[in-house]
């Protein structure tokens, strides 16, 4: 499999005053087509940075270095009309928190059409609808009808991120990028979350990079990990092997402490 | 096991939309001295209610709560705050954004006591360090602190009047797995030195078999099983409880739909091995002196 997004010598430095704060620090890695890659790391990682970064969505203090290949053209130096043509079509995003991801004043259907008129151009109402209540199946949403209907508070966090999804995928992209997307929910709605990306990795042929701090995660979903530690890429390895050994010390350290609060006593 | 707390029948309803939501139905569980009491459960089977109601923020229906075999339900809230003291999820929220730690902690301590603010300062150092932390955070703002320390600093609010009982409501979910090991490093040793009681509640059931002496576990307003750590995570007899476990350890979990029933057992529309019985509401079913089951399968053996 050829690699679809290669990081190299990314640098990212937010500015603070006369400070500037090292996020990420020269990382250079690729993923693979149709992978499920995983990032880990602890919060100030730079795991999201590296995500903002992907998508053109780093914040205005921030300064950049080095390059990011999608499909082979560099898309980090591209500018916001561009990278908008990019952003959703090509990378599809989901983050942490689903009740974030919504207008809170539409319904999940009327925001569904917004995203499949402009990003689309879908202008046939009934192709519209019928596209809709494919996605939301698709993403095991068992009543969709109900759903479109359905305002963002009148759902649970388990079915928002489900229909967060769903709007991902309705734009076709080559790479679906979650951050953290199950932190905010509850185990048995998580579990169900991971699940369903593996089946929609297959289904869709599409290449997953998975954001998060549980490393349990990572052990049942992705292909390949990396370890991200102060903005330094510490390793990258399949999971088992990175569960077995650990090369980098501070990894060795991260699965110690792991292992300590998962094992009994 | 001596009771430190028992809660007995506790009812607390909701209206919600014309609806009654039954957040506690008729809930009774126990609290022993100086051990750790997990209540398990996903978002919106009433937990956190139960833990508001035991601190006296809601007044409930019916039923009592007993603290050492007095009867508080109808107690004030600062008698309640002496004993009774609770850690939230998320630090940020729990403090005054404007007020320095110092001034967080003072507050907190002047409650029950009539000190000066320099003549507090040797406690509030003592109690800093217990909870690991240097004085020079004294003079810091919540935005200033890391999430693992600004926990830190509630936890050492929560002991300030030495309470009896301190509820852990999700302390560590919004902190990273390293900061979670070492927070509940910290309370463990906490309760060794000051033989404090916790009610932890968790959905995590790794961190809960990590922590806990005994386990509850909560479906929609009603505790279906109970059990010493061990015996929960070794020998599970609640179909919820499996589902839970399964969950946590990243096992492949059944839901047959998410609809929830009203009458009889409340699990069984999501259950996968309901029969006919599960209509009727079942009785506690005992499996051994510290374990205890809602389930009319509970005999039967499971693989």
């Amino acid at each position: 499999m050829s690699d679809i997004i290669t990081f190299k010598n990314l640098g990212i430095r937010y500015r603070d005053g006369h400070k500037a704060l090292l996020a990420l620090d020269n990382v250079t890695f690729s993923v693979k087509e149709k992978e499920i890659f995983g990032i880990v790391g602890e919060s100030g990682s730079g795991k999201s940075t590296l995500a903002f970064a992907l998508l053109g969505l780093l914040p205005e203090n921030a300064v950049g270095a080095g390059q990011i290949f999608f499909e082979e053209k560099d898309i980090f130096s591209l500018p916001e009309s561009r990278m908008r043509e990019i952003r959703g079509r090509q990378l599809g995003v989901i983050f942490q928190e689903p009740a974030s991801s919504f207008n809170p004043v539409l319904s999940i259907g009327y925001q569904f059409r917004e995203l499949l008129i402009h990003k689309m151009q879908v202008q046939d109402a009934a192709q519209r609808r019928e596209i809709m209540l494919s996605y939301l199946k698709e993403v095991g949403l068992k009543d969709p009808l109900r759903i479109l209907d359905s305002y963002p508070h009148q759902l649970s966090g388990g079915q928002l991120q489900r229909v967060a999804i769903a709007y991902a995928l309705s734009l076709k992209p080559k790479v679906l990028i979650a951050d953290e997307p199950t932190s905010s929910l509850d185990v048995t709605v998580e579990s169900q979350i991971i699940n369903l990306f593996s089946y929609l990795r297959d289904k869709f042929n599409v290449t997953i990079i998975f954001i998060t701090h549980n490393l349990d995660l990572v052990g049942v979903l992705c292909d390949r990990v990396a370890v991200l530690y102060k903005g330094q890429l510490r390793e990258i390895q399949e999971p088992a092997a990175l569960f077995a050994a650990p090369k980098d010390p501070y990894t060795q350290e991260l699965i110690h402490t792991f292992s300590q609060l998962t094992q009994n006593e | 096991m001596s009771k430190l707390l028992e809660v007995k029948n506790l009812k607390k309803y909701f209206s919600h939309h014309h609806c009654l939501v039954k957040a506690l139905d008729e809930v009774s569980l126990e609290i022993p001295h100086g051990k750790t009491t997990a209540l398990v459960g996903e978002s919106g089977c009433g937990k956190t209610t139960l833990a508001k109601t035991i601190l006296g923020f809601y007044r409930a229906q019916d039923g009592s709560v007993f603290l050492e075999g007095k009867n508080i339900t109808a107690c004030r809230r600062r008698f309640l705050a002496r004993n009774i003291q609770i850690v939230f999820q998320n630090p940020y929220v729990s403090v005054d954004p404007r007020y320095t730690v110092y001034a967080t902690l003072y507050e907190a301590l002047t409650v029950f006591k009539k000190v000066s603010s320099q003549e507090a300062k040797p406690e509030l150092v003592n109690l800093l360090a217990q909870v690991d932390l240097s004085p020079e955070v004294f003079h810091r703002y919540p935005h200033q602190l890391s999430g693992g320390q600004l926990q830190r600093v509630c936890i050492a609010r929560s002991l300030i009047n030495r309470p009896k009982l301190i509820i852990l409501d999700e302390p560590t979910s919004a902190l990273d797995i390293t900061t979670t090991l070492k927070i509940l490093t910290l309370l463990k040793r906490l309760q060794k030195e000051l033989g404090v009681s916790y009610l932890f509640i968790s959905h995590n059931l790794k961190l809960v078999r990590f922590m806990s002496d005994y386990v509850w576990v909560m479906y929609y307003g009603k505790i279906v099983e109970w059990g010493s750590q061990k015996e929960l995570f070794e020998n599970p007899r609640h179909p919820y409880t499996r589902v839970l476990l399964d969950a946590a350890y990243q096992r492949l979990t059944e839901t047959a739909s998410e609809t929830l029933e009203t009458d009889g057992c409340r699990f069984r529309a999501r259950c996968t091995s309901r029969d006919k019985r599960c209509q009727a509401e079942p009785d506690w079913q005992e499996i051994s002196s510290e374990h205890f089951v809602r389930c009319h399968r509970s005999g039967d053996t499971y693989v």
